[in-house]
């Protein structure tokens, strides 16, 4: 069995006394697109500097493709590509330059493919990444990562700044590089329908631990948020379901749980006959089980 | 050697900044100064730790995005740690080599005599052979202790004060050194010889603590 693209044992980071991530551990299969969603300070560009390599755990562990992501050795490093918010080059950098730049790292990097992607939406190499608009700018970064061969690709917001239609294009290219490269993509980002559009599985961090990590085709199957009008609390729903979060609201009770297969009939069997149990979106799901107020509010207007 | 990497570390407006702004002025004074020039002279002392210390700090801010864009590309920590060593050097060769080439060859000696009509010339040039090798030897004393400094303050759970220790060991030997203008050979070798040592142990520590060194952009 392979090593896992990814994998993260107890990791901490604490920044003075704050924990930006607290006990996360993940593990990725390689090969799997997986969208890394949470709210803003959930701890999501610490996790990626992490593994990154920019900065060390307080405590736990980190590996990348097999090996330590502080100071790999070159064969591992060069495997990695990496589009973090505020890692950037030098605004007076040439895309030419950045481009040498990152052939001289990684020997698999196709610099005519780069160029042709930087031609298709009218970047020249001789530009200055300074004077690139903000989506030009995660662009242009893209391209490096994507051009680059790399076996695993970690990103953080890489649309952000985009037009749709080049949104669209680049999540496109980036579906094609996992399939073509077999690649490991953990992308973060806030936009639901870019993560339907692309992920395999879904991690959903909040507070710097990891809340959930699933496959996006096992929560459409196994997620289902349950109203109980008239209730303070769920009735005991016996093992294999698990209560992923719950809400009170205008005394009605919305509860989203997640059943495995065997399970799924004793649900309906264990809540009262006033219950209304239905699927759930990826959406409506993130926004409960970040306990976000919100998450009722979607829920109630969808009724 | 990488040369895009080299390229790019010496692309970065600092080191070319700075060799146009210190290399005129080496030479300048070089080719000025008036009097027979001396091992422990000052204001070279000055210029070679200014001339060290300030860009390399400039150059080596592992807070800024820029750093984390070069330490995200793939190469591993000590090919970065060697180039960027590398790309010191060029800088230091680039202003320190004219310098000293106008020491060793006639010209410094030429100028003094026919343009200043200075009487110490040609007489004292060969007296004046070595002290370009020891600006240089303070040149790479000066780099390592700088390098181990900006290092040693981006390690994990360290702020900007690590490192005070040795930062107070070399300014008080400089300054020790500055005001007591030892003459005796003996101490002036025993001098070179802990320069060495020290320049070796400061870089291979350096070396060392870039692999855990955090960028924080």
């Amino acid at each position: 069995m392979s090593t896992p693209a990814l994998h993260t044992q107890r990791l901490t980071r604490l920044y003075g006394y704050t924990r930006a991530l607290d006990g996360f551990t993940l593990e990725v299969p390689r090969g799997r697109v997986v969208a890394l969603l949470g709210p803003n300070g959930a701890g999501k560009t610490t996790l990626l500097r992490l593994l990154a390599g920019l900065i060390e755990p307080t405590e736990g562990t980190v590996e990348v493709l097999g090996s330590p992501s502080r100071n790999p050795p070159a064969e591992a490093a060069r495997r990695v590509a990496v589009v973090i918010e505020s890692v950037e080059p030098p605004g007076e950098a040439s895309l030419s330059q950045m481009m040498a730049l990152q052939a001289g790292a990684c020997p698999t990097f196709d610099r005519p493919a780069c160029e042709l992607l930087y031609m298709q939406h009218t970047l020249a190499p001789s530009q200055a990444y300074g004077a690139l608009s903000k989506g030009q700018k995660r662009l242009a970064l893209a391209g490096l990562a994507l051009s680059s061969g790399a076996e695993l690709l970690l990103l953080d917001e890489p649309a952000d700044g985009l037009d749709p239609a080049v949104r669209r294009t680049l999540y496109d290219l980036l579906r094609d590089h996992a399939t073509r490269h077999e690649a490991t993509i953990l992308v973060a980002t806030h936009v639901i329908g870019d993560i339907e559009r692309i992920a395999d599985d879904v991690a959903i961090i909040s507070r710097g631990r990891l809340i959930l990590h699933a496959a996006l085709e096992d929560l459409r199957e196994e997620v289902r948020e349950v109203e109980l009008p008239g209730a303070a609390d769920l009735p005991d729903l016996g093992d294999g379901i698990a209560v992923l979060g719950r809400r009170l609201e205008q005394e009605t009770l919305l509860a989203w749980v997640r059943t495995t297969a065997e399970a799924a009939g004793q649900l309906a069997e264990r809540l009262p006959a006033t219950a209304t149990v239905r699927p759930v979106d990826l959406e409506t799901l993130y926004l409960a089980i970040t306990n976000h107020p919100a998450a009722a509010r979607t829920a109630a207007k969808e009724d | 050697m990488n040369l895009p990497l080299l390229r790019w570390l010496w692309h970065r407006s600092t080191p070319a900044l700075t060799v146009a702004a210190a290399a005129p002025v080496a030479l300048l004074y070089v080719l000025l100064a008036r009097e027979p020039l001396a091992w422990n002279d000052t204001a070279a002392f000055l210029f070679i730790v200014v001339h060290c210390a300030a860009p390399m700090i400039a150059l080596m801010r592992f807070n800024r995005p820029v750093a984390g864009f070069l330490y995200t590309r793939g190469y591993t920590r000590d090919t970065i740690w060697s180039h960027t060593l590398a790309a010191w050097g060029l800088v230091v060769l680039a202003v320190w080599l004219p310098a000293a080439l106008a020491v060793w060859t006639p010209l410094r000696s030429l100028v003094q005599d026919r343009v200043f009509e200075n009487p110490n010339f040609p007489m004292m040039q060969p007296a004046e052979a070595l002290v370009p090798l020891v600006w240089l030897g303070i040149y790479v004393l000066a780099t390592a202790a700088c390098y181990y400094n900006v290092i040693r303050a981006f390690q994990p759970m360290r702020g900007a004060a690590s490192g005070w220790l040795v930062r107070l060991t070399v300014l008080l030997t400089a300054f020790m050194v500055l005001t007591t203008r030892p003459q005796a050979g003996w101490l002036v070798a025993l001098l070179v010889a802990a320069g060495l040592v020290a320049s070796v142990v400061l870089l291979a520590a350096s070396r060392r603590l870039h692999r855990r060194m955090e960028v924080r952009s």
